[in-house]
């Protein structure tokens, strides 16, 4: 009895020793930074319930979706630190956009048919720039009006994607089949608009999507491409120790999950591609509240994500992407310079790196790295071969709200700390918009490849190059972008609260906790 | 009359952010875990301002927010699970995983449950007396007490299951 508390005693010492003379690490860069932007932006409504539950592998698709999600929640919060890339000035720069995201970046799955290009306009300036940026005043107007999410499925379920098919506008939304609680089950599901008050459901020949969760649907060239996870058993569980090769490689903490890639022309009838033509390895995909794996464009689609070259954790992350132009035949490309500096920090979701902003232009493919080590800009004409765009691209120390960016026909426009930013459509010469100040700072961005809307309030802003701007009005109340996004599940992150898509004469918007959807009927 | 107040929030949190990512830390054993509940306390924390009465009780008041925020996920999570050694010398590795598993001692406390992990850091590491850690963990002080004990108990239990793993791999190996 004597020999244990003497023992207890001796590992007491030992222990405040040991704690007392430990030399931890100071709060990562991002989350001082967040922190400060906290404070920056005010109190906000957001639930504390957390959604980065980067190393939560419970059961079902659905929970680990959502946890890569979370991984864009990491991202963001890792770009919040980051100092970014292709600012001109040393002031500027841009930081890829939530879920983040979330993080994340918002790029936003665009239909590839311009229907309604801006009209040269003759209007008087309302603002003008000295770099020749101006607001003019005959912008297109839009009403607004509210669709309960309740007629896509009960609570929890997921909108994952808008994509123009001819002259439908398609949404594909995961379907909650458990309860709210449980988060598990969803069935994919496709709903169809033509004029955006009146939706039904597409009935779908067979069974394509059993055992698959959606991630994203963009319009192609050839009709729908839809990308999802599956092959992995309902209600599977991961044990703790995560990293034993022993496991399933979706334990394993890398964020490997399968993917399953179909095409349809109509919406009905989807063919699964053969095998998986993005494998191997890519993993961890980030869906969901405004990222997207996926842009389709004039010069074909773009899928992309990050490959490791083993499951262990530690694995350096190399930028992957795939194009095509038919959906059946895709050719795959790296950006070693991306990729070189990527690195997963730990194990599980503990991945520490930024998304990239990706969007499709007319003249091709632009993809922002936001990695404080390897800021820059590429430009690819074919999805194939890339091109650095900017050779010392400026960095600054960023917060990490308000980031998304969306393709006009001649330029990106992308949002940074509240600022409006553009480039051309090469994805050269970022600068600061200069009638920004005259923007809304807290507008949330869309875009189709053609036009860029920037909403807010009482305002809507449109621009193909990100230099002529038109204003309009709105009527009804489009949603405002608190800056904190909420989940379904009260899950919350830093970035936009609101994603966009413009879809021909309409403009859809979703708050991310996916309560209402918002249909804006553009006007003359 | 708000702002000011938030303003004075935003400063004491970030004044002390390092030491609650640290805390965060230690109870969790992973960095990205510790941001994750680090953010929701200050989330918390901005939203609960008004029950902060005077501003030196700010660490108090944002401990108890962080520590029963890093309870409850170590609960949904289980334990603590310390991955191998060899995998923290991989560049990138997380750094509170690297220091507690690189320690004999320090892995034991894996071996904890949430409330035993929360007083051995609070007592041990923050330095704080009982008295203090009862008062943040909104316990008595004889239940702090017992559930050191206990904790203390079972860190010994695994030093030495260890050390007799140990043995029995030299004696194996022989």
């Amino acid at each position: 009895m004597k020999k244990t508390d003497d023992e207890l005693v001796l590992l007491e010492r030992d222990l405040k020793g040991t704690l007392s003379s430990l030399r931890l690490p100071s709060a990562p860069i991002g989350l001082r930074q967040h922190v400060e932007s906290m404070s920056a932006g005010g109190r906000t409504n957001a639930s504390p319930r957390t959604a980065r539950r980067r190393n939560e592998w419970a059961s079902g698709a659905r929970t680990r979706r959502i946890a890569a999600t979370a991984v864009m929640a990491a991202i963001v919060m890792a770009v919040a630190a980051v100092g970014v890339p292709l600012a001109l000035s040393p002031h500027a720069g841009i930081v890829p956009a939530s879920k983040a995201g979330e993080s994340g970046l918002v790029t936003s799955p665009k239909a590839s048919i311009s229907t309604s290009s801006l009209p040269t306009s003759t209007a008087q300036a309302l603002f003008s720039a000295s770099d020749g940026s101006s607001i003019l005043a005959d912008g297109p107007s839009v009403a607004w009006q509210k669709v309960a999410m309740t007629k896509f499925g009960q609570q929890g379920s997921e909108v994952m994607g808008v994509a123009k098919l001819g002259a439908r506008v398609v949404m594909a939304v995961n379907v909650m089949t458990g309860t709210p609680a449980t988060g598990e089950g969803a069935a994919p599901t496709f709903y169809e608009t033509t004029d955006g008050s009146s939706w039904a459901r597409i009935p779908v020949s067979g069974d394509p999507f059993a055992n698959v969760e959606l991630v994203t649907v963009v319009g192609t060239s050839t009709g729908l491409l839809a990308i999802g996870e599956g092959g992995i058993p309902a209600n599977s569980k991961c044990p703790s120790n995560s990293n034993s090769p022993n496991n399933p490689a979706w334990c394993r903490g890398n964020g490997y999950v399968p993917w399953v890639v179909l095409t349809s022309s109509d919406g009905r009838t989807w063919q699964r591609l053969p095998g998986d033509p993005f494998v191997p390895h890519i993993e961890a995909m980030i869906e969901a509240s405004g990222s997207g794996i996926s842009v389709s464009g004039p010069k074909g689609t773009l899928v992309w994500g990050y490959s490791t070259p083993g499951p262990s954790a530690g694995s350096p992350a190399v930028f992957r992407s795939y194009h095509s132009n038919d959906m059946a035949n895709w050719s795959s490309s790296t950006i070693p310079d991306i990729s070189a500096k990527w690195e997963v920090a730990g194990s599980g979701f503990s991945m520490a790196f930024p998304w990239p902003l990706v969007e499709a232009t007319a003249d091709g493919f632009v993809v922002v790295s936001v990695n404080p080590t390897s800021p820059g800009a590429w430009f690819s004409p074919d999805g194939v071969h890339w091109t650095s765009t900017t050779s010392a691209p400026a960095k600054v120390s960023v917060y990490a709200f308000a980031t998304s960016a969306a393709a006009g026909r001649d330029g990106i426009v992308a949002s940074l700390l509240k600022k409006w930013y553009r480039a051309g459509a090469e994805g050269a010469n970022w600068q600061a918009v200069g009638v920004g100040p005259h923007l809304p700072s807290t507008g949330w961005l869309a875009g189709d490849g053609d036009r860029v809307v920037i909403v807010s309030g009482r305002e809507v802003d449109w621009t193909a190059d990100g230099i002529t701007w038109q204003r309009g009005t709105s009527t009804g109340a489009p949603p405002e972008d608190s800056g904190v996004s909420t989940g379904p599940d009260n899950s919350w992150v830093v970035g936009p609260s609101v994603q966009g898509w413009l879809v021909g004469s309409l403009v859809l918007a979703l708050t991310t906790d996916m309560s209402t959807l918002y249909v804006g009927h553009v006007g003359g | 009359m708000q702002r000011r107040g938030d303003e004075d929030l935003a400063e004491l949190i970030c004044a002390g952010l390092d030491r609650a990512y640290r805390l965060a830390g230690l109870l969790l054993g992973s960095g990205p875990d510790a941001e994750d509940v680090v953010q929701d306390a200050c989330v918390r924390a901005w939203q609960s301002a008004g029950s902060l009465r005077e501003r030196s009780a700010f660490t108090a008041w944002f401990d108890r927010i962080l520590v029963n925020i890093c309870r409850d996920r170590i609960r949904r999570k289980g334990r603590i699970g310390f991955v191998d050694i060899e995998d923290h010398d991989m560049p990138g590795a997380d750094p509170f995983q690297a220091i507690l598993a690189h320690d004999a001692l320090l892995r034991t406390i894996g071996s904890l449950d949430a409330d035993e992990r929360a007083v051995v850091v609070l007592h041990y590491w923050a330095d704080l007396p009982l008295a203090e850690v009862a008062s943040r963990l909104g316990w008595r002080l004889g239940t702090v007490k017992s559930r050191l004990h206990r904790a203390l108990e079972k860190m010994r239990d695994e030093q030495r299951g260890r050390e007799c793993a140990l043995q029995a791999g030299k004696v194996a190996s022989r």
